[in-house]
């Protein structure tokens, strides 16, 4: 009686890249992002099971200037991952740059698709030139048209900003505005919906409500670090281990969450 | 409900005066890496009310002593601790030392108005996991009552297979049953707590949401497919769990990786 039921699909959740079209590029920070993110692709490719996509949701680039640089990020960092590609973007990105680049074949940057069954829905929580994310109403509405469908078909969202408080007063005035709205909306699906992935925060945490699991995983460069009832400005991870998260959807409904985190040194 | 939000630890697998093998697949020192993470918890900037161990405290005692020494070690948290036994306690000899007030291995305790059921899912000289009918009913009890408190459940053992051949065969024999039992506390339940697999991962059945904690020891490398024995995941490290569960219904958990200096 506890027999797992086989996976039906495994994909890897991926964010916060940072990535400059410049290898040097290093922000504000001591050491360059280029360097862990290849680190991070290199240890997926090296995974033991099979990985039906990678999922990255946001901040992919780190404020490019223009179109091409996306062009050159994806040709350059990206073409040695193995498994297929889906990105959203995130505060850092030029949506329409990122889009064009790397699905073509979608008209917005928010986009649905399919693999073995398992519906994915990408949102895009960026606002041009703002920290802070927000589904405008458009998007909302495509996304509550699938909400309410009659469908069994097994559902994961991706967004980039944090849906709901951590309690921690920086993070969350860069966090999504209207998440309220977004969770009652998810809750019409809430018997097909598995779980919701985000980024941004530099930090896995999981967060549990009305049944519905909302979970980041680390970036791929540095690490923040928040905690509830935290008062003023961000704080610094004391480990900035890049990281991960596999997740495992099986064929009797269920979900296994991994996160993993790459020593680099 | 809850008036406010309760903030705890949860750490696991400490396998406390396990002899460590050099080189090998248990090469460090448990005391030390269990110290490692306990500074660590200690240096956070928030409070925390209690810290929940959920089992493999001492890795197979053959003396109560040992317990008496894991609960000096314990007590340098700055918080109580509550635990519960694993696959290489002496699940009498961890009552005792404690929570000698129960009269079972399982119990329960509540803290800032939360209720935390506390599973005893070891077998005497076991590796796998029961619960068995007795603790079922008990389980069943609190789950169907309670009104709407806030209810928060610890055990060792994972409560279903992930796939990963080796910890297969440990898994808790009857933990679809517990689910099932589990599934009728409905939105009081916020979370079910587990160790025993030395990696943390997040298991979602049902709208129950499962998370365990890395061993403050070693950590294993397992993946759904995995056949064969297990494999230590040398470069993982040691960690802990940080858990809020609001006075909004909602459950905050925070991933803490440690790194236990040379």
């Amino acid at each position: 009686m506890t027999t797992p039921g086989a996976p039906l699909l495994t994909f890897v959740h991926l964010t916060d890249t940072h990535l400059h079209p410049d290898p040097t590029f290093k922000g504000k920070r001591a050491w360059s992002p280029r360097p862990t993110a290849e680190a991070v692709i290199a240890h997926i490719n090296a995974l033991p099971h099979p990985v039906d996509f990678v999922l990255h949701t946001g901040d992919l680039g780190n404020d490019p200037l223009r179109a091409e640089h996306y062009i050159a990020l994806r040709d350059v960092v990206f073409s040695p991952l193995r498994p297929p590609l889906y990105v959203i973007p995130g505060n850092h990105d030029h949506r329409v740059w990122l889009s064009a680049a790397f699905h073509p074949q979608h008209e917005r940057p928010y986009y649905n698709f399919e693999v073995n069954g398992v519906q994915v829905v990408c949102l895009d929580t960026s606002l041009p030139y703002q920290p802070f994310g927000e589904i405008e109403s458009e998007q909302m509405a495509w996304l509550e048209a699938i909400c309410a469908a009659e469908s069994h078909q097994p559902l994961i969202v991706a967004l980039h900003h944090h849906p709901l408080s951590l309690h921690a007063e920086a993070m969350d005035s860069i966090g999504l505005r209207g998440g309220e709205a977004l969770h009652q909306t998810l809750l019409r699906a809430r018997y097909r919906l598995k779980c919701v992935l985000f980024g941004h925060i530099h930090e896995g945490v999981t967060m549990v409500r009305d049944g519905i699991v909302y979970a980041s995983t680390f970036s791929t460069w540095y690490q923040s670090r928040t905690w509830h009832g935290q008062t003023g400005d961000f704080a610094k991870a004391d480990l900035h281990h890049p990281g991960y998260t596999i997740v495992t959807l099986t064929a009797d409904g269920g979900v296994m969450l991994k996160p993993v985190r790459v020593l680099t040194k | 409900m809850t008036s406010q939000d309760l903030t705890f630890i949860h750490l696991t697998d400490t396998h406390l005066y396990a002899v460590p093998t050099p080189g090998g697949f248990k090469s460090p020192d448990p005391q030390r890496t269990a110290q490692a993470v306990i500074q660590h918890i200690n240096a956070q900037p928030f409070k925390f009310e209690f810290v929940l161990h959920t089992g493999d405290v001492v890795n197979d005692p053959t003396d109560p002593v040992r317990y008496a020494e894991a609960a000096a070690l314990l007590a340098t948290l700055r918080a109580p601790v509550h635990t519960i036994p694993g696959n290489h306690d002496q699940r009498d000899w961890l009552r005792a030392q404690f929570y000698p007030h129960s009269l079972t291995t399982y119990h329960q305790f509540e803290a800032g108005g939360v209720q935390f059921a506390c599973l005893d899912t070891s077998v005497p000289n076991k590796p796998y996991g029961e619960v068995g009918a007795a603790q079922l009913a008990w389980l069943e009890n609190i789950c169907t009552g309670g009104g709407d408190q806030p209810l928060v459940v610890a055990m060792h053992h994972h409560p279903f297979k992930t796939g990963s051949e080796g910890m297969d065969g440990l898994v808790t024999l009857d933990g679809l049953a517990v689910h099932e039992v589990l599934r009728k506390a409905g939105a009081r339940l916020k979370g079910v707590f587990f160790g025993h697999l030395h990696e943390h991962v997040i298991l979602i059945r049902d709208g129950i949401t499962y998370l365990s904690a890395p061993s403050t020891w070693f950590q294993l490398l397992a993946w759904p497919g995995q056949t064969g024995g297990f494999v230590m995941d040398e470069r993982a490290l040691p960690g802990y769990n940080i858990v809020t569960v609001g006075a909004d219904g909602r459950l905050t958990v925070r991933a803490i990786s440690v790194e236990v200096g040379a």
